[in-house]
Formats: C-alpha cells, sequence, structure tokens
C-alpha cells in the first residue's frame, strides 16, 4: 500500500469514526426514552400482575360437584386467618358444569381463582312398564319420571320403538346429565288395539293414593270399580283380583301393588387410612319405602392403595336397587403423633374433673391428632397417686403415649362440709320450725324428689360422698345418690334413720339392689318408723312414697314384680326397727296387691 | 450495546413477572359434598358432636356406637327406674349413660370427664361463664346452681367452679 492509498484509506475509516461518533452524540437521549417506557412498561406489567395474583393461601382452582347449594368466597381460603368476599358481579352457576373464572376480595386486595363444577353422579329416574294404544307417539321423556340429577339431564331411545306393532317391546332409554354421565333404563312398553282396556293388569305404586278405575280404560272419565276398592290397603305390596266397567261391559283385571321405584342416596367419597371403608359409610339420605342394603358391587382387594374405584348397589326389600359409582382412597400413614409439650404430673380433688388438655401438645404429620387421657388405671374416687397416660392418636390409629403422674387429693366429706351444704340449700328445702314433722318429711321427698335427675352413676360406697356431691351441685344420680342426700337431710334436720338396702337374697338375676331410708317421726321413746323413697319411679309407680307402711312396700313390690324389677321393697326386717303400721299416706295402689 | 442490555433485562423483569404472576397462588382444592343436617340438628336439640358422629339425648344408641369408637370403659346394671339395664359408656373425655325402652338402649345423659372435648359451639371445662353465655345466650334457668338451658326435650347444664365450668352435662328429658 502506497502513501496515497493509506491516506485514502484513513480519510474513509476517519470518517467513518467520526459519523458513528456524531451517530452515537444522538443516542443517549433515544436510549433515555427507550429506558423510561421499558421501565413504564415494567410498573404496568407489575401492577397488572399483582391485580391479578393470588396469594399462597388462596387456591388456584376449587372443585365442587353440581347440585350444591352454595359455596362460600371462604371456601376458596386454604388459610382460614383471612377475609374473602366475592367481588361485585361474580358469576358461577352450580347446576351447570363448567369452568368459572372468579374474582374474589382477599383481605381487601382482588385477586383471581376458579371454580369447577363438575358432575360426577349419574342420573336416576322411574321407568316402569307401560301400555299405550297402538299407533300412538311415544317419546323418550315419556317412558321417564322422577328424574334425579344436579344437572340437565337428556332422554334418548336406545332404539325407537315401534308402535304400530301389537305386543310388547323391549325398549331402553339413555339418560345423559351435564357431566356426560349415562344411565339405562330398560322396560317393556305394550301397545294394544285402538279399543278396548288400556291394562288389564294394572301396577300401581306402593304408597301411592288408589288410583281411578280410569287407569283401565285410558280414558278419563270412561271406567268404574264394580269392586269395592276401599279395603285395599296401599301401603302394603299386594296383587288384587277385581273388576271394572267400561261402557257398559265389566272385565276382569288385576290391581297390583307393588314397590318398584329403586333407592335413592347421598354418595360421599370416602378416605381410609390403611383399610377398606363398609359400603355404608359411603351412603347417606336413603330415600325408599323398605330397608335398604349396601354392598360392593365387588368387593375390592385387601391390599389396595391410593385412589380405588368403586360401585355401590343399594337394594331394597322388594328387590329395586340401584348402583352408585364412587371411590375412595387408601391413605398410609404408619407414623405416630409427637407428643411435644406434657406435663410430668397432673392434680385432682376426688371426684372432680381433670383439667389437663391446656397442658399438652401434639404434633402429626397429617396434621391432626386427638389427644386424651387415659385413666383408665387410677381410682378417681379413691385419693392417692396413680400414672396414667397422655395419649396422642391420628386418623390411622397410630398412637404415642406419656406417662404422667396423677394425684388424687383426698376429698374426704366432713360431717361440716356436708351440713355447710345443706345449710345452703335450707331455702330451697322450704322447711319452717312450724312444720310438724310430716311435714317435713314430704318437704325433703319433694325437694329431693323434684331437683335431682336420675342417672346411674353412683358407686353405692359412700352415702356421705355421695350426697355431698350430689347436693353440692350434680344432683344426679341412683337410689342410693337419692337416700343418701334424704339421709343426709333427715340427719341435718334431727331425724333419726337409716339407709335401708334389698334384702340379699331378693337381689335375683336381673333385679340388682336398691336403697331407701327408714325415718322416725315420733320421738325415742315413742318411735314412728315409716318407710321414705325419693327414687323417681315410673308412671303409674311414681307415688309419694315419703310414709310407707310395711303393708304398702310389700303392695307396692307385688305390683312392680309384674315388670322385671321384681322384690322392689323387699328388706331384712330384723335389721330394721319395727315399722309403724298405722297408714298416714294413701298410695294408689289396686288393691289386689294388698293383703296376700 | 448498552441498548441490548436494557433490552435484555427488560424482557428478564417482564417474564420474571410473568412467571410470578403465573406461579402464584395455592392448590386445586375439592370441597367435600355438603353434609346433610343431622336429625338431631332438624329437631332442634342439643347434640355433641365426637369424633365426627352426632350424639344427641334421646338418640338410638345402636346407631351411635359405631360411629363413636372403642370405649375405655363399659359398665351395666339394673335400672331402678327404668325396666332394663342402666348402661355406663366410658370414652375419651366423657361418659355417656343410656336408658332403656321396650329392649332398646336411648342416650339419657353425656357428662364431660375432661377438657380433651367440647360443645360444638366451643365450650368446654375450664371456660369462662361469660363465654358460655356468649355461646348460648341468656335464656337459661338457675337450677340448684346449675345454669340450665333447654331445647325441646333435652338440656344442656353447666356447672361452675367460681367463674369457670366445672361441669358439662347433655341431658335427655324424660317422664
Amino acid at each position: 500500500m502506497d502513501y496515497r492509498e493509506y491516506r485514502n484509506k484513513y480519510n474513509n475509516e476517519s470518517v467513518q469514526r467520526h459519523s458513528k461518533k456524531r451517530a452515537r452524540s444522538g443516542k443517549p437521549i433515544i436510549a433515555a426514552i427507550i429506558l423510561l417506557a421499558l421501565i413504564l412498561a415494567v410498573i404496568v406489567v407489575i401492577l397488572i400482575a399483582g391485580a391479578s395474583s393470588r396469594p399462597e393461601f388462596l387456591a388456584r382452582s376449587v372443585t365442587v360437584e353440581a347440585g350444591r347449594s352454595a359455596i362460600k368466597a371462604s371456601d376458596f381460603l386454604m388459610d382460614k386467618n383471612h377475609t374473602a368476599e366475592f367481588a361485585e358481579g361474580a358469576y358461577y352457576d352450580l347446576s351447570k358444569v363448567g369452568e368459572y373464572k372468579l374474582e374474589i376480595i382477599v383481605d381487601g386486595e382482588s385477586c383471581t381463582t376458579k371454580l369447577i363444577v363438575v358432575d360426577t353422579v349419574a342420573p336416576t329416574a322411574f321407568a316402569p312398564d307401560f301400555s299405550v294404544r297402538k299407533g300412538s307417539s311415544v317419546s323418550a321423556e315419556d317412558c321417564v319420571s322422577n328424574i334425579n340429577d344436579a344437572t340437565e339431564v337428556t332422554v334418548k331411545f336406545k332404539k325407537k320403538p315401534d308402535t304400530d306393532k301389537i305386543g310388547k317391546h323391549n325398549v331402553t332409554v339413555v339418560l345423559e346429565d351435564g357431566g356426560g354421565n349415562k344411565t339405562e333404563y330398560s322396560f317393556i312398553l305394550e301397545v294394544v288395539p285402538a279399543t278396548g282396556l288400556l291394562y288389564t293388569h294394572y301396577v300401581s305404586e306402593l304408597g301411592e293414593p288408589m288410583p281411578s278405575a280410569d287407569v283401565f280404560t285410558g280414558v278419563s272419565g270412561n271406567g268404574e270399580y264394580v269392586t269395592a276398592v276401599s279395603n285395599i290397603n296401599t301401603s302394603t305390596a299386594g296383587m288384587y283380583m277385581i273388576q271394572v266397567s267400561m261402557d257398559g261391559t265389566i272385565y276382569d283385571v288385576v290391581l297390583e301393588i307393588a314397590d318398584r321405584t329403586a333407592p335413592t342416596a347421598t354418595v360421599t367419597p370416602q378416605s381410609a387410612y390403611n383399610s377398606i371403608p363398609k359400603p355404608d359409610d359411603f351412603i347417606s339420605n336413603i330415600v325408599d319405602k323398605s330397608q335398604v342394603t349396601v354392598k360392593y358391587e365387588t368387593e375390592p382387594q385387601s391390599d389396595v392403595s391410593g385412589r380405588v374405584d368403586v360401585t355401590l348397589v343399594l337394594t331394597d326389600s322388594y328387590g329395586n336397587s340401584t348402583r352408585y359409582e364412587s371411590y375412595f382412597t387408601v391413605l398410609n400413614d404408619n407414623t405416630a403423633p409427637v407428643i411435644t409439650k406434657c406435663p410430668e404430673a397432673l392434680e385432682v380433688d376426688t371426684g372432680a374433673n381433670i383439667l389437663w388438655r391446656a397442658s399438652v401438645e401434639a404434633t402429626d404429620d397429617s396434621g391432626e391428632v386427638e389427644l386424651s387421657l387415659d385413666t383408665l388405671s387410677a381410682n378417681l374416687s379413691v385419693p392417692g397417686i396413680y400414672t396414667v397416660e397422655i395419649v396422642a392418636r391420628d386418623a390411622a390409629g397410630n398412637e404415642s403415649r406419656r406417662k404422667v403422674k396423677l394425684t388424687v387429693n383426698d376429698g374426704s366429706i366432713t360431717d361440716e362440709m356436708l351440713r355447710d351444704v345443706i345449710a345452703g340449700l335450707e331455702k330451697n328445702l322450704n322447711i319452717k320450725s312450724t312444720m310438724t314433722n310430716e311435714e317435713k318429711v314430704y318437704a325433703v321427698f319433694r325437694f329431693v324428689y323434684d331437683s335431682m335427675k336420675y342417672s346411674n352413676t353412683s358407686k353405692h360406697i359412700d352415702w356421705k360422698s355421695e350426697a355431698y356431691h350430689a347436693l353440692s351441685g350434680a344432683f344426679t344420680g341412683d337410689c342410693f345418690t337419692y337416700c343418701a342426700a334424704s339421709y343426709a337431710i333427715f340427719g341435718y334436720l334431727g331425724f333419726d334413720v337409716r339407709i335401708v338396702e334389698r334384702a340379699e337374697s331378693a337381689m335375683i338375676e336381673g333385679t340388682g339392689t336398691h336403697f331407701w331410708v327408714l325415718i322416725n317421726i315420733g320421738t325415742e321413746s315413742n318411735p314412728q318408723w315409716y318407710h321414705f323413697d325419693a327414687t323417681p319411679q315410673r308412671s303409674p309407680y311414681n307415688l309419694p312414697t315419703y310414709l310407707m307402711t310395711d303393708a304398702q312396700i310389700e303392695a307396692h313390690t307385688r305390683w312392680r314384680n309384674d315388670e322385671i324389677l321384681e322384690n322392689y321393697y323387699t328388706y331384712d326386717k330384723e335389721k330394721f326397727p319395727a315399722v309403724s303400721t298405722w297408714q298416714r299416706v294413701s298410695l294408689e295402689i289396686p288393691a289386689q296387691y294388698f293383703g296376700q | 450495546m448498552k441498548l441490548n442490555r436494557i433490552i435484555s433485562i427488560f424482557f428478564i423483569i417482564v417474564f420474571a413477572v410473568s412467571l410470578a404472576s403465573c406461579n402464584n397462588g395455592g392448590a386445586d382444592i375439592t370441597l367435600p359434598p355438603e353434609e346433610s343436617t343431622s336429625p338431631a340438628a332438624q329437631n332442634n336439640t342439643f347434640v355433641f358432636v365426637y369424633r365426627g358422629t352426632s350424639v344427641a339425648p334421646h338418640a338410638k344408641m345402636s346407631e351411635l356406637a359405631a360411629g363413636l369408637g372403642e370405649t375405655l370403659s363399659y359398665e351395666e346394671s339394673p335400672s331402678c327406674l327404668y325396666q332394663g339395664l342402666d348402661k355406663d359408656y366410658t370414652y375419651a373425655g366423657f361418659k355417656l349413660r343410656t336408658y332403656p325402652e321396650n329392649g332398646v338402649d336411648y342416650v339419657l345423659n353425656i357428662c364431660f370427664t375432661d377438657d380433651s372435648v367440647a360443645t360444638p359451639e366451643g365450650i368446654m371445662l375450664g371456660s369462662l361463664r361469660s363465654e358460655v353465655e356468649a355461646a348460648y345466650g341468656t335464656s337459661f334457668t338457675e337450677q340448684n346452681g346449675n345454669m340450665v338451658y333447654t331445647k325441646d326435650k333435652t338440656e344442656l347444664r353447666f356447672r361452675f367452679n367460681g367463674d369457670s365450668v366445672s361441669a358439662i352435662e347433655y341431658w335427655a328429658i324424660t317422664e
């Protein structure tokens, strides 16, 4: 390259460099504009994205079965500590299968999610045999009634019957719902001549009113029962040979009362831990006129896991059956919960309830733990130190146990404690110093009888404790409690009183024991002992049994012997003071039970 | 060169934002079917729920036993009042007693024995009186220290130790 060439090349490159420099000197402004535009675009994108974003606790989609009565915005929340409501104009239709994009206001912010309505349950209907006259037009819809489905159902013939041909036709209709689920019903369509009876054998559904005679003739107002049908019980299945008349002619026909309606029910998919659910577990809200059994069409294998599709067959007493498709999911969980917080010791007074739950915590990988306290090794009625167990159990039945020392404090009831409790009840006892002993006894009877509730709770061990717990608040117990409460109150009032128990020899199988009291309403030197029993009894035995003689309790006992409660007031007389024979209270015991 | 970088950064940001907007939000969930209202609830009676089984006073025990699961202990004895056996079932946290009628056992009462169980309204042993009134209202009767709410032929009774609940009992009102 000579000098000239070199200079030209240099000049050209120099020009190019200068041109580039000039160009670069205008680019910063353009770049700034572009950058600004891009930043604005990013902000817009972020805003748009932010407006439609979903927080972690909002479901991306919620799937529900069609026919559900309602859905709440909070159903979309996986963390219920947040608030949610549908935005104005949010639209969905729970009777139509489809996907609905929904705007939900979550904690005040607008978010989008999706509702998916599915229909997985096949339709059911009633499709009985029936008759038509030759040449009649019959649609598939005419063949079914009581269609039951959550979405719209179409009905079609599998093969349209020819109603120009007299005779019986096997017909099948196919019902298809909005979810694409199909059910087929087969029945007999009988095509009869254009004249004469429409039915010679008519089946009326069990429980329906007696049909009009017109059903046999097929013409309104043209039929009449010749046979008296008022005695036919339409609530019981049966078949009746009867006569109907049409246009002056009498026909022998058959009226059959039958249950042809298959049972219906609500079917809920199940999940079970390490096991197979029972067929009944899937079923609720059975509708049928008779007893219904539920079975798997094919018993699932015992070693299944994951989702298992099943067919459930519901069959009523008349052999009508319905099949439902469903599924269960076998969940495998062999990990026991972990007790993370547990006290070393618990304390309780005898007879009191134990408060422990707040001091125990446990976790489980399933998220749900049932905590309980196993006190079977302790006697909560007897003071002492026991070892009990906190039990954490998950839904799969895996358990963790932690031993805890339980101290049952001595809750022995002193005379003073009992006296104080009864003193606090004086107002309710309504006993006045001006009352006779007989009136006082009746007041105690009314108080104990009316304020206590019968329940077989007593251990029949300690009358003082029994009376104290009953009168200090529980006001519940069995005959021993009623007896103990009466005994305590009479003692408080200064009466001489004894506890009576049914004689051991009278405690025959199925009878057990019974407690009541003997009370002296006389004096020590001139005693007048009577039987007193405030334990409630069922009608007609619920008499004012507060001052009874031996003759009266014996009559009462004979009367009750008619029930299983034999030897009700049978006691060992030799162990107790003699009872007064002077009858103070009239008891309405039938006369035949006295003096035997 | 710088312009190219800016454009690249822009697209990265847009892509990231798009990803974020697509991927945020929780899982797809399926709601269980609506629960049917139990007969007890329809009859407007007090109902205790344990392990998903509704237990109402007067309910047939035979229809509840499976749902309640295994008992911790069981006792029975001839009834002084009824014709048949009084039965006493102990479950974790409560006792359930039945009364016999025509050979069928019905729930007589449910008595809480510790604070591991609660009423469906959230009241348990140790709850405060004010919490009971907030849950059940003030239409109750005072019967010998028991706060008694009545619905149809059932009662819900609370006793207190000071201000906190010391006993909770569901009762069937019988003859």
